[in-house]
């Protein structure tokens, strides 16, 4: 066990890693280097976490767990293709959500808590909040991982009415909100609490349904924020500061790049935000399958004499490249060759 | 992307973004496009009407020759069919990127 002093310097040190690690990897030269930073953040706060002083002293169990969820995370990080980053991602969101959710039962029905007037009801929003933001998180990550990948279809599901039931959910969530915080009070709860987790997984499923397919990638960083916000109000719930400086990390930056990635697919932030996007401009191509003329085929013998005439070539990577893991030690040779300028072009992704 | 071109140990002073090479497409020989489809589309620009219309793309279809690696004419992920395949001094170079590159690379 290390003194309560140690561990909050080691959050410290863990948040600044994290801040570190999402600067590195905006920028190619440092992308790697800002891998590392968070993995080293993360192991870190997790050794500082299990050694603390609030953590039970049961390492057998405690060590059980991190060798199922380390291995489990091992083989899937392998197994998964780079180009199916995107269905990953939402899964492990559904994660974060789903640990929101089980953190905020345990905390409600914790027999050992001790809170009292308005601690209570403080308390009682927080678990409340992220039970609420866990459990959206939960059900629209699994409905965007299998939209991503392929289980359910990609067109947008559009109920009528949708934005007014949105709306009853909403106010539902509210009401609901207030009910728990008055019968907890008085020493119950649980039932308002089950009701709107209920409504909170109804409500992400539909929000992500309405989106169509083209949009999955904004929808998927929007996910991204909404577990930083989950796991920020858990810290709240929690008392450690980690998680909710964490917390707010992951979903700050999830949504300046769910608008970054509006802005560069021309979309509406507002629209994305409040779910339900991908509807309005996005009529799904109509021009899909017309045939617009002939193509030029050319085999790699040309490709190659036309690229030894040129002076100026710029090479234009895309996700397809990673599909066909054509990166792999083939660039390098490439961009060493004869040109005079060879550049490369990078989409912002 | 940062991440898989640090990988590949692309040199970072040859990497740039679309801002900085946009206006430069018209002095290029060859445009080589591995794999990217959205992102080169002329429809963006084109078509007020298209998914897409607004999206800030790569201008490779106003150099001399643009040479389009993909394994099929399938759609990206806007699922919108690409003029640019379509042009004039547009070339496809179809099959599987890694081994077609080997094939180039073995013939320069």
């Amino acid at each position: 066990m290390i003194p309560t002093g140690v561990v909050t310097v080691s959050y410290i040190v863990a948040t600044v890693l994290f801040i570190l690690a999402l600067g590195g990897l905006s920028n190619q030269e440092t992308a790697r280097r800002g891998n590392w930073y968070g993995i080293f953040g993360m192991a870190i706060a997790l050794l500082a976490t299990v050694f603390s002083e609030n953590v039970t002293q049961n390492f057998g169990l405690l060590i059980v767990a991190l060798l199922i969820g380390g291995s489990i995370g091992l083989v899937l990080a392998r197994r998964v293709q780079m180009t199916q980053m995107p269905e990953l991602v939402a899964v492990l969101h559904s994660l974060v959500g789903l640990a929101a959710v089980a953190v905020g039962f345990a905390s409600f029905m914790d027999p050992h808590k001790s809170f009292v007037g308005i601690d209570l009801t403080i308390h009682d929003i927080e678990t409340y909040l992220g039970i609420l933001i866990g459990a959206v998180t939960f059900s629209g990550s699994v409905i965007a991982f299998g939209k991503l990948s392929g289980r359910i279809g990609g067109s947008p599901m559009l109920l009528p009415a949708r934005h007014w039931m949105n709306l009853a959910l909403l106010i539902g969530a509210i009401w609901f909100g207030r009910e728990f915080v008055l019968q907890s009070a008085a020493g119950g709860g649980i039932a308002p609490l089950i009701i709107m987790t209920v409504i909170a997984l109804l409500f992400g499923i539909h929000m992500v349904m309405a989106i169509g397919g083209a949009d999955m990638p904004v929808v998927v960083s929007m996910l991204n924020s909404y577990s930083g916000w989950a796991a920020s109000a858990t810290g709240f719930m929690l008392n450690n500061d980690l998680l909710i400086v964490t917390g707010a990390l992951v979903g700050s930056s999830g949504a300046i790049l769910s608008y970054i990635m509006c802005r560069a697919m021309n979309r509406r932030f507002i629209a994305v935000i409040a779910g339900g996007f991908g509807t309005g401009g996005g009529t799904p191509a109509s021009t899909g399958a017309q045939d617009q003329g002939e193509v030029y085929p050319i085999d790699p013998q040309e490709t190659a004499a036309l690229l030894a005439s040129a002076k100026e070539v710029m090479i234009i990577p895309g996700y397809g490249m990673a599909v066909a893991r054509a990166y792999c030690g083939k660039r390098a040779s490439m961009f060493d060759s004869a040109f005079t300028r060879s550049r490369a072009a990078c989409p912002a992704t | 992307m940062n991440v898989l071109l640090a990988e590949a140990r692309v040199p970072y002073d040859i990497v740039f973004e679309m801002d900085e090479v946009n206006d430069d497409f018209p002095k290029v020989d060859v445009s080589v496009v591995i794999g990217a489809n959205d992102i080169v589309n002329p429809s963006a620009q084109e078509e007020p009407d298209s998914p897409i219309a607004g999206m800030p793309v790569l201008e490779v279809w106003k150099g001399a020759t643009s040479i389009v690696l993909k394994r099929s004419m399938a759609t990206g992920y806007a699922g919108v069919q690409n003029p640019l395949f379509f042009k004039e001094n547009t070339r496809m170079l179809f099959g599987d990127a890694k081994e077609t590159l080997d094939e180039v690379l073995k013939a320069l």
